[in-house]
Order: structure tokens, then C-alpha cells, then sequence
């Protein structure tokens, strides 16, 4: 239903955090400087959608830092495509090349 | 200590929006956030930027996750509710068929009522154009309600009301069209120039009359309807700029109204022809060529008001105006203020006596749905049944008692709106139907809107939320172990109990709806039957205008009397006569100067019913002198002192204690009767307006010495009436083949038509009852086979220990009787406690009637026994020896 929706500027901010691996939830706050509610909000409908994965750290790495374990996000296949076909349509707006031709050159992004 | 504080504070937030999510996910959902705050506290001066939140805002960022997460479980959840709950019903078509179509039932006849108050009080009429903006106005007199205007008042708010921006006044009369073979009557109106604009009305073809100089005398033109144009004209290309006779005159079609469109009164009058109000003298005779005087009251006003004026202000602005108006025409106050009316459409008693009948048949329908609902809560319960082992291993595999909850509910949910769906659907036919339910033909249009479409939807989710808790709550109860252990629960019994609860609700208040519908039958039987105090077994009626046929006093006179002679030498007519006044449907009345003072009255004058008749009119009747002599030529010629037949109560009224004969009546100086009228005679009372209302003081002036172009022939034949009906046309059309027949019919359509309300509503209750009285018939069936199939084992024992066949008929069909009896005897109570409701559509029956009352018991105890008949009989037929192996 939403597979061809565009995506909006705070998603591809958070999906491009993650693929800078700013990989949890602080780090990408801070690194885009989002709300806290929409970075997890998104993160959640980034995963219904499948372009994110989430996975909790082993518990053994976190006792190494002497720190409570976090819950990492990693792009999948069809997330990175959805970021760079993003990524350029955005560029195409800002080197203010037509922007319908840019998206229809552009990847599809699936989910 | 501020930041430990707020710490604590976001720790806190934290901890509570966790409950925001759903149980199973909610302690990693909190260690995930946990983490996230011990990061922000520990390695926050690591950081270098700027973008790092505070705890607190941290925090509230859980609180909209924590509500999103909520959403998208609850939007998971309710749609594997629905899935399952649709896969279930699915596994048991006939089930959800019998389901669907009873909840469909219940629901259609809840919004086919809902429909009609839609169309008639929530909507302006069709073709107005922004109508909250359109106002009615007119005198508000207590005794009389909303009342008419004449011309020179309506004048003056249109000169100076500030406040409004357009004011029209309009009369609706039948007109008469075309003629020779096709003369046809049809509601008009007469029209002032604006009367489209204040509507906003716009026309489809040509023009309205916007425009035209009122203060001269207006062309000969007319708008007509959409409906007219499709009728009578085809729809044909050249009907704009033909001409078109009405009333005897030609008038030069100029425009078509936009579809929809017949004007405002479409309760009563749903209107054709719109003609301008200057051509009032041409269009309804001499009576209106003086239709601007200030004491001829017979316009409606209405007005398009600013939208930025205070209701208040306006009612204000508008009263000042109309008391100044009349004090400078009568020299004193006005004993009344003028009242402005909201809505247009309906005037204000109209749409109360609609809502009135409408609130009550809305309260019977949902009778028809509350017991559709004990109907499915029953089967849902016997289901419940059948499916308590499968709830039973679902509650063992770890379903909580509130999800069993919801799944029951949102199944029955499910069923209602399914059900819904179909009623909106059915609604669409039934409310096309209605018009030919309705006593009298009406220009509504029915057909269900939006509005009711969501009434449908928001009634099938509270009834589905209403019949699916009990069996929803009962299956949520039931002992696991006990299920699983052996699958028959205890709880059947108490289900049971259930069960013959709403069985004995379900009679209830199907035996209140069918002695209801006794009642109102009886009324409309009594009506049939009833004796008004004239003759209305076999009398025809014809109702002419000679005024809007151009007649004058003379030439009307000699018509009427060939009319008369006519037709009492038609074959089969007894007695023949003419009257202005038709018994229950129009009568106009008089001021009559008290003859001797009265200082305890306010009012110098008090009200007498009157008509022209002549002799015939008596005779075809069957009104009888009481005293003195009836109208003959020896009595009351045209050139003889006016004489006068008083009523008996008019006679005890005017005189009281005397002898009225003899004695002079006078009339109001404005009357055209200037002289004193001697009495010459006392007729019997008869109940001229409503068979609800007793005799009202009445007066008869002879037709030889008044002329009353609105006249009726009265007919009172030996044999079928209604075989007279075609030679009275004819002999009209042999007359004058321009002169439409206003109506026909005999004394006794009139009457029920007078009674439309009860008939209407002993129509629609009915059949409200019959729908009633079959769904409880189905639930006693469903309940007496459920009690007779669970108690099989106990027959089969029974019969073993030689027990007889009568024994075991007695055991369920008592058991029928006592639910049947029950069920009457709270319907009974239920009757008696809102008869009052009914009182006012009753006539000559009390609300009590006992007749009426033991008819229905009787007749809903053997319908209760037939239903009951089946699984009775079939229990009987147990073998003993099968239903012991079972054991």
C-alpha cells in the first residue's frame, strides 16, 4: 500500500544516521537532533516496513562497558535503496535539476 | 538536587507510559528506554553535541512512543479479532444468515423511521438554497399558532426590516389546468416577484419574475415545476414560452424551477405553478381582487435574513415593526407579536405534530430492535454453548477473560454491522415505499442521505455492543475445568435462565406493539363506524371553485343550481344537494357579535362555523330540524329578509336558557352579510371538523340568498356510492369542461383521511408488531427446542419409567405457557403504562380497552403454543433407550 510513498525528511535523516551507524536511539537523536517521540516513532514504522532491523546487544558486550545493553538498529537491502533513492532525489532538488525527472530516473524503493 | 529531582521525574514518566504497552512487550520496551536514559546521564559530557535532550524530554519522547505502540497493537488485535470473528461466523452460514437478516430487520425499520425525520425536519425542502439562512414569519397567536399576514404588513418588513435581505410572501391555492379533456387540478402559488430569490431558488429554464416592477400590474406569466414540466409537458423542448391555462385564464410559461423544487409547504401542498401575486384577483376570483387590504389576512411570509443578525435582534426588529404597522391600521395594540420561525418548511405546530408522531413511532421501532437484539443475544448464548469447549481450551491456552470478551463482542459487532450494512440497503427500497403507507400524498423525498447511512452504522455498533455482552460476559464466566472436563457446563443452566429471561422480554414488548396496533385499528374501525351526526354511509362529495373559473355571483348561482337539479335526477341518486362546507375538510367561521352584552367575555364577538347550503344539502346529509323549519323558497328567496339555521349549540351558546328562534342575529359590520339574519330553525350538532372534537357551535346561511363560489355537490345515493363517481364527472365536464373538480370521494374517505395520523400510525405500528410478534415467536421456538434437546436424557428416563407422551407435551408446553403467560402479563403492564402515549391517536376506545387487550393475549399465547408445538412434539419422540445410551 505504502510501498512507493516518499519518504519524508526526518526519515531519511534517521535512515541515513543509521546507515553512518548512529545505530541507537540517543545516538540518532543526537546526531539529527529530532524529537525523542519522532525518532522512536519512526524507528517503528521504519521496522513495520521493513527497512530497519532491530536486535539487542549480548548482554556480555554491554558488562564489558560496565553499561545497561541497547537495542541496535541496522538498515536492511530495501532500506538502503529507499535512503538512496531518496538521497538523490534530494539531490536532484538542490542542483535544481527537474524534480519529476529525477524521480522517475530514480530506484523505486520497496519494501 | 534539581537534576536528581528530575531524574526521579523522568524515571516516573517512564515507568508509567510503559503501561501505555501491551503487557507482553512491555519490560523490554522499559529496559530499552532505561538504557537510553543511563546513556543520556553517563556519557552525556562525552558528547559534543548540542542536539542531546534532557531526561525529561526523553521521557515525553517515550510517552508518543508508547501511545504509538499502543495504537498499532490495539489496530493488530482488532483486526485478528475481526479475522477470527469472520472466519467463526463463516463455519456456520446459516447461522450468520438468520443472524445478519434479523439484525438487518431490526435495524432497517429504526433507520426507515430515521429517514423520515431526516427528510422532514432536519431538512429544508428541496431546491432552497442555503435554507439557514430562510425564515418564516408570521403572527404568533396563542390559540392559533402561527399564523398568516395581509399584504400591507407584508409590506412594511419588506420596506424596512434592516435586518433581512429579502422578504417574499406567497398563498398556495389549487389551480386548475388546461382544459376540456385535459383539465387537471394541481397545488399553486401565488408569488411575489422575489419569492425565488429569498429561496434562492434558481431556474432551470427561462426566469422567475426578479425584476418585475411590483407596484404595476404584472404580466400574465408562470413558473412551473420539474415535475409539472416532466408530467404534463414530456419534457418537450417548446414548453418555455407556451402558454398554459389555469383557472380559466392564459398565462405565458416563462420559467422551469430547478428539479426538486415545489415550493416550501411540501407536507400539504407540493406546488406546480407559480404565478405573481398582483394576478391574485384573475388567478382566485373577485374574493381577491382586493387582496392588498389591511384586514385580509392570507399571506406566508418569508424572508432571507443577514447572517450576522441575533436571532433575538431579529424577532425584536420585526415585532416593532409589525406593532407599529398596526396600530397606525386599528388605532389600538395588538393583542399578538409577531413570530419568526427558523426553519422553513413545516410551520412550527406542523413540524411538532410531526416530530410527535414520528418520536413515537422511533420509540416503536426500537421496540422491533431491542427485541431483534434478545432474538441474537439467544443465539449467540446457545452458540455460546456449543462453542464454551473451544473458548475453554483458548482461556487455558492464555486468552485473558477480556479478550474472550472481546472476541464474543466483536463477532456479534460484526454480525450487527453486516446486519446494518444490509439495512442501509433495504432502507433505499423501504423509504420508496413509504409513500404509499402514508394516508396522503406528501413531496418529501425520503430516500436515506449520509446522515442515515451513519445512524445505520453508529445503531449496529451499540446494538451489537447490547446483544453480545451477555453471552460475551456469560462466556468469559464459564469454569474451564468444568468444560473441559466433561463439555456440558453448568453453566447451561444459567444460560438458560438467560434465555427464557429474554424470551419473556421479547413477548413483552411484542404483545405492547400488537395491542397497540388493536387499539389504533379499532380507532380507524370506530371512525368507519362512527356517527358525526350526519349521514356519511353513502354520500359523494364534489368540491368546485367557480371563483377561479371566472364565474361571477350570478352566473355561479344559476351553475350551481343546474348542478343540484342535475344531479338529483341522475339514476340512483336519493337526495342531492350544495353546501360550502365539507365535513372534515374545509369550514370557514365568522365573528359573531354577542346579542346581549356579555361584560365577563373579553372578546365582543365569538367564532360560529359557517356555511352556504341549501335544502338538498340537509336532505343528502340526513341533518335533521330540531325546531322550526329548513330552508325553502317560501322562506328564504333571494329577495326575502336573510334568514339564518342556527346549530343547537350555536342556539344555546348565543341564547342560553332561550328560545332562539325568531330572534335576530347580527354579523360583524365588515361582513357582506350587512343586515341581521332572523332565525328560522335548529339543526342537530354535527361534528363538522374532527371526529376527535366534539360539535362545534355552527351557523347555515341559504344558498338562494348568499353565493359561495367554493361550493361542494353532496350526493347521497340508494346503492354503491362509488358507482356515482364517473356519472358526476361527467355531468361537471357537460356543464363547463373547463372547470376542474377540485376532489371527489365520499363522506367516509374524508373522514379517514381526517384520521390519517391513526391510520398511518396503526400502519406502521403494525407492522412493526408483526415483526416484533415473528422474531419472539422464532426465540420462543429457538428456547423451548433448547431446553427440550438439553432435558433429552431426563425424557428418555421418563419414558423409560413409563411415562406418557401427554406428560412429556405437558412438561414443555407448559413450560411455554408459563414463558408465554409471563411474557403477556409484563406486556400487559407495559401497555398500561404507556397508554397515555397513544391517547391522542385513539378514538372512541380507552387505552384499557379490555377487548382489545384479551385479543392479543389470547392470540399471542397460541402463537406462543404453535411455536412451542415443534420441539415439543419432537421431544416426545425421544427413544428411550437411545437417550439412556447416551448417558
Amino acid at each position: 500500500m505504502h510501498r512507493n510513498r516518499r519518504l519524508g525528511f526526518a526519515t531519511v535523516a534517521i535512515l541515513k544516521a543509521v546507515d553512518a551507524e548512529h545505530r541507537y536511539g540517543l545516538d540518532i537523536i543526537e546526531h539529527t537532533g529530532l524529537a525523542t517521540g519522532t525518532v522512536y516513532v519512526t524507528l517503528g514504522r521504519l521496522q513495520k516496513r521493513g527497512f530497519v532491523t532491530t536486535a539487542w546487544e549480548k548482554q556480555r558486550v554491554a558488562d564489558a562497558d560496565g553499561r545497561p545493553r541497547r537495542r541496535y538498529y541496522d538498515l536492511t537491502r530495501a532500506g538502503r535503496e529507499a535512503l538512496h533513492a531518496a538521497l538523490d532525489e534530494f539531490g536532484a532538488l538542490a542542483s535544481g535539476e527537474a524534480i519529476s525527472e529525477a524521480s522517475r530516473s530514480a530506484p523505486v524503493a520497496r519494501s | 538536587m534539581v537534576t536528581s529531582l528530575r531524574l526521579a521525574l523522568a524515571v516516573g514518566l517512564l515507568r508509567v507510559s510503559s503501561l501505555l504497552v501491551p503487557a507482553s512487550e512491555r519490560s523490554r520496551w522499559l529496559e530499552g528506554w532505561q538504557a537510553e536514559l543511563w546513556q543520556l546521564q553517563h556519557h552525556s559530557d562525552d558528547h559534543t553535541s548540542h542536539n542531546a535532550p534532557s531526561p525529561l524530554a526523553l521521557s515525553f519522547g517515550a510517552v508518543s512512543h508508547g501511545l504509538w505502540e499502543r495504537k498499532e497493537w490495539t489496530m493488530s488485535v482488532l483486526l485478528q479479532d475481526v479475522r477470527f470473528a469472520a472466519r467463526a461466523l463463516a463455519r456456520t452460514p446459516g447461522f450468520t444468515l438468520l443472524a445478519v437478516l434479523t439484525m438487518a430487520l431490526g435495524i432497517g425499520v429504526n433507520t426507515t423511521i430515521f429517514s423520515m425525520a431526516n427528510a422532514t425536519l432536519w431538512h429544508a425542502p428541496d431546491g432552497i438554497g442555503e435554507p439557514d439562512l430562510v425564515v418564516q414569519i408570521g403572527r404568533d397567536r396563542d390559540e392559533e399558532g402561527f399564523d398568516n399576514l395581509s399584504f400591507p404588513h407584508y409590506w412594511d418588513l419588506r420596506e424596512s426590516a434592516q435586518s433581512l435581505q429579502s422578504v417574499a410572501a406567497f398563498a398556495g391555492r389549487s389551480m386548475v389546468l388546461g382544459k376540456s379533456d385535459a383539465v387537471e387540478v394541481v397545488n399553486g402559488q401565488l408569488v411575489t416577484e422575489d419569492f425565488f430569490t429569498v429561496l434562492g431558488t434558481k431556474m432551470a429554464q427561462g426566469r422567475d419574475f426578479a425584476g418585475t416592477d411590483a407596484t404595476r400590474a404584472p404580466e400574465h406569466v408562470v413558473v412551473i415545476s420539474d415535475q409539472l414540466w416532466t408530467q404534463r409537458f414530456g419534457r418537450s423542448a417548446d414548453t418555455l414560452g407556451s402558454n398554459l391555462r389555469i383557472n380559466g385564464s392564459d398565462y405565458q410559461i416563462v420559467g422551469i424551477a430547478e428539479p426538486g423544487f415545489r415550493g416550501t409547504d411540501v407536507l400539504h401542498a407540493a406546488s406546480d405553478v407559480f404565478v405573481p401575486l398582483g394576478l391574485a384577483g384573475l388567478v382566485l376570483g373577485p374574493d381577491y381582487a382586493e387582496f392588498n387590504e389591511p384586514g385580509f389576512s392570507w399571506l406566508w411570509v418569508v424572508a432571507r435574513r443577514f447572517p450576522d443578525v441575533a436571532p433575538e435582534a431579529l424577532r425584536a426588529e420585526l415585532d416593532a415593526i409589525y406593532q407599529s404597522a398596526y396600530f397606525d391600521a386599528w388605532g389600538e395594540r395588538a393583542n399578538h407579536s409577531l413570530g419568526v420561525d427558523f426553519k422553513v418548511g413545516m410551520r412550527p405546530a406542523e413540524r411538532s405534530a410531526v416530530a410527535q408522531i414520528l418520536f413515537l413511532l422511533q420509540l416503536v421501532v426500537v421496540a422491533v430492535l431491542v427485541v431483534a437484539c434478545a432474538n441474537l443475544a439467544s443465539m449467540l448464548l446457545a452458540r455460546g454453548m456449543s462453542r464454551s469447549q473451544e473458548l475453554a481450551v483458548r482461556s487455558a491456552l492464555g486468552a485473558g477473560k477480556l479478550r474472550i470478551v472481546r472476541q464474543v463482542l466483536t463477532e456479534s459487532v460484526l454480525i450487527a454491522c453486516a446486519g446494518g450494512v444490509v439495512a442501509a440497503l433495504l432502507t433505499i427500497w423501504t423509504t420508496g415505499a413509504i409513500p404509499a403507507l402514508l394516508p396522503m400524498a406528501v413531496g418529501y423525498d425520503f430516500r436515506p442521505d449520509l446522515r442515515v447511512f451513519a445512524f445505520a452504522m453508529a445503531l449496529s455498533v451499540v446494538a451489537g455492543v447490547v446483544f453480545g455482552l451477555a453471552p460475551a460476559l456469560r462466556a468469559s464466566r464459564d469454569d474451564i475445568v468444568d468444560t473441559l472436563k466433561d463439555g456440558s457446563p453448568l453453566a447451561g443452566r444459567r444460560a438458560g435462565f438467560t434465555r427464557s429471561g429474554l424470551v419473556v422480554g421479547q413477548l413483552a414488548l411484542s404483545f405492547a406493539l400488537l395491542a397497540a396496533t388493536g387499539l389504533l385499528l379499532r380507532s380507524t374501525m370506530q371512525a368507519q363506524n362512527a356517527d358525526p351526526g350526519f349521514n356519511t354511509a353513502n354520500v359523494m362529495t364534489v368540491s368546485l371553485n367557480l371563483d377561479r373559473a371566472g364565474y361571477d355571483p350570478v352566473r355561479g348561482g344559476l351553475f350551481l343550481d343546474e348542478l343540484a337539479q342535475r344531479a338529483a335526477a341522475l339514476p340512483g341518486v336519493d337526495a342531492a344537494g350544495i353546501g360550502s362546507g365539507v365535513p372534515f375538510t374545509g369550514w370557514s367561521r365568522r365573528s359573531v357579535p354577542w346579542p346581549t352584552p356579555r361584560p365577563q367575555m373579553s372578546q365582543p364577538f365569538t367564532q360560529v362555523d359557517t356555511a352556504t347550503v341549501d335544502a338538498g344539502y340537509f336532505e343528502a346529509l340526513g341533518m335533521s330540524i330540531l325546531e322550526g323549519e329548513g330552508f325553502a323558497p317560501a322562506n328564504s328567496g333571494a329577495d326575502m329578509a336573510p334568514v339564518v339555521l342556527l346549530s343547537r349549540s350555536a342556539a344555546e351558546l348565543l341564547w342560553p336558557g332561550e328560545r332562539a328562534i325568531d330572534r335576530l342575529l347580527a354579523l360583524d359590520p365588515e361582513s357582506d352579510l350587512s343586515e341581521s339574519l332572523r332565525v328560522i330553525g335548529i339543526v342537530a350538532d354535527v361534528q363538522n371538523r374532527s371526529l376527535r372534537e366534539s360539535p362545534r357551535p355552527s351557523m347555515y346561511v341559504p344558498r338562494s340568498q348568499t353565493y359561495a363560489g367554493g361550493s361542494s355537490l353532496f350526493v347521497r345515493a340508494q346503492g354503491d356510492v362509488n358507482t356515482l363517481s364517473a356519472p358526476l364527472r361527467d355531468l361537471v365536464a357537460d356543464l363547463d369542461p373547463e372547470l376542474g373538480i377540485f376532489s371527489t370521494g365520499t363522506l367516509r374517505e374524508r373522514i379517514g383521511r381526517s384520521l390519517a395520523d391513526t391510520v398511518l400510525m396503526g400502519r406502521l405500528v403494525g407492522i412493526s408488531g408483526a415483526l416484533a410478534l415473528a422474531l419472539a415467536a422464532i426465540g420462543l421456538y429457538g428456547t423451548v427446542s433448547f431446553v427440550a434437546s438439553s432435558r433429552s436424557r431426563e425424557v428418555g428416563i421418563r419414558m423409560a419409567l413409563g411415562a406418557q407422551r401427554s406428560s412429556v407435551v405437558g412438561l414443555f408446553g407448559g413450560e411455554a405457557a408459563k414463558l408465554a403467560l409471563i411474557g403477556i402479563g409484563l406486556g400487559m403492564l407495559l401497555m398500561l403504562a404507556t397508554e397515555g402515549l397513544l391517547r391522542s391517536l385513539l378514538l372512541n376506545v380507552s387505552g384499557r380497552d379490555p377487548l382489545t387487550l384479551g385479543a392479543t393475549a389470547l392470540s399471542l399465547m397460541l402463537i406462543g403454543l404453535l411455536a412451542a408445538a415443534g420441539p415439543t412434539l419432537r421431544a416426545t419422540r425421544v427413544d428411550p433407550a437411545h437417550a439412556l445410551r447416551d448417558e
